[in-house]
């Protein structure tokens, strides 16, 4: 009994003083490594770790670098990395949650300012349409403009054509109202060697003389008379407006009612030649006056043949023959 | 010569009831905890991570140590064993979702300095 005591005395002893095994020194130190890693994020799993150790170094306690000690080393080692592993989840986790925050920050400030911009460019965008309608409008209105002056141009191109074509023809016609003036004036002056013209309140009146018309007692235009008559119906066309009366004169000489008929013959001889020679047919008339309305006395010779006439009196103008 | 043969023989059969015995004293929820974090750590993964595999292998090498030594008789040395085998398994798994986790800040933080980049 007493050597008994003796040899568990010596056991112990060999205990305390020997050497922890390395599979327990390495557990310790994992778990010292995982006391600092996993404290705060992994305490269960650090707390397993802890127990774990405790069962190992009291198995080291008891039965020194046995195989129980080393596989409680072990486990209480594999228990410290398991907690050093949960320990880096855990940083990993948050880790994720601080990215994935970050992200959604990011995120809406990106989608802000992509609202910020897609309002800016609508902005711009209704700007711009707002621009464009003006610039349709002023287009519109410069091309209403154009046509309005084109238009404008157009007219006053007309009336400057019509304007011109109305002073050409008025210069026209002015020409030939002198020429017809000259005509006249030179007709008239022609005339006034064989015959006589005057103004009077029923118009221009031509007389010509009887003899050199027409032979005694007859009606028909002697030739001298034709060249007289010739210059007479170049005058009248001159101005074909106005309206002219032949009027046939006699001396009294015979009786009334023969007088009247020669004169009637005579007028109307006048008339015809006249109306061949171009003077327009609705514009004159004869008729025949008879001894009436002599202009000399009868008694003489050359009274008589004074009273023996033709008058052509040119009416003023719209006035019709009678 | 037929007497030792005997002899021989009943000492098989006993030795073999014996093993018998002790293989069916593992305790069923210390294996049970062995087999199920075996099984955790391959369908978590655990083969694709290096030290996820080999934590993986140690643990399945040590359910087989802890049969083995229950087939001895040795059941002290099997329970620790299988402790030993569930501690390399739960190893196993913390250290798949421990790099499963890092992938996925990794994944988030690349993703935060794009953003970060695009929003200068």
């Amino acid at each position: 009994m007493k050597t008994a005591l003796v040899l568990a005395v010596l056991v112990g002893a060999a205990c305390a003083t020997t050497k922890p095994p390395q599979a327990l020194l390495q557990a310790r130190a994992t778990y010292a490594d995982a006391s600092v890693q996993a404290a705060a994020s992994a305490p269960a799993e650090l707390r397993d770790a802890e127990l774990a150790l405790d069962d190992a170094d009291a198995a080291f306690q008891r039965e020194g670098g046995s195989p129980e000690v080393r596989d409680r080393a072990y486990i209480a080692e594999r228990k410290a990395e398991i907690a050093i592993a949960k320990a880096r989840y855990v940083d990993a986790q948050k880790r994720e949650q601080a990215s994935d925050a970050r992200i959604r920050a990011l995120s809406a400030t990106a989608a802000e300012q992509l609202r910020t911009t897609r309002e800016a460019e609508r902005e711009a965008r209704e700007e711009h349409s707002v621009d464009e309608e003006r610039v349709r409008d002023l287009e519109q209105r410069a091309a209403q403009l154009q046509a309005e002056l084109d238009q404008q141009k157009q007219a006053n191109e007309e009336r400057g054509e019509a304007l011109e074509n109305t002073q050409e023809q008025l210069q026209n016609e002015q020409q030939a109202r002198r020429d017809v003036e000259q005509r006249l004036t030179t007709t008239l002056e022609g005339i006034r060697d064989l015959q006589s013209v005057q103004e009077e309140p029923r118009g221009l009146v031509i007389t010509l003389s009887g003899q050199v018309l027409f032979a005694s007692g007859k009606f028909d235009l002697l030739p001298a008379a034709r060249t007289a008559l010739d210059n007479v119906a170049a005058a009248l066309k001159a101005d074909p407006d106005r309206s002219i009366t032949v009027e046939g004169y006699t001396d009294s000489q015979g009786s009334p009612a023969s007088n009247l008929v020669l004169s009637q013959a005579r007028a109307e001889s006048v008339r015809r030649y006249l109306i061949e020679r171009g003077v327009p047919e609705d514009k004159i008339g004869a008729r025949g006056m008879g001894e009436d309305n002599p202009v000399a006395s009868n008694d003489s010779i050359e009274g008589r043949a004074n009273n023996r006439r033709v008058e052509i009196v040119v009416a003023p103008k719209n006035v019709e023959p009678r | 010569v037929e007497a030792e043969m005997k002899l021989l023989l009943a000492t098989f059969l006993v030795a073999g009831a014996l093993a018998c015995a002790t293989a069916e004293t593992l305790p069923p929820d210390r294996l049970a905890s062995s087999e199920g974090a075996i099984r955790a750590a391959d369908e978590l993964g655990a083969q694709s991570v290096p030290a996820a595999a080999l934590h993986l292998r140690l643990a399945e090498d040590e359910l087989s140590a802890a049969k083995a030594f229950a087939d001895k008789g040795d059941l002290s040395r099997a329970e620790l064993a299988l402790v030993k085998s569930t501690a390399d398994a739960d190893l196993a798994v913390a250290l798949v979702r421990a790099d499963a986790a890092r992938a996925s800040a990794d994944k988030s933080a690349a993703e935060m300095e794009n953003l970060e980049r695009s929003t200068r």
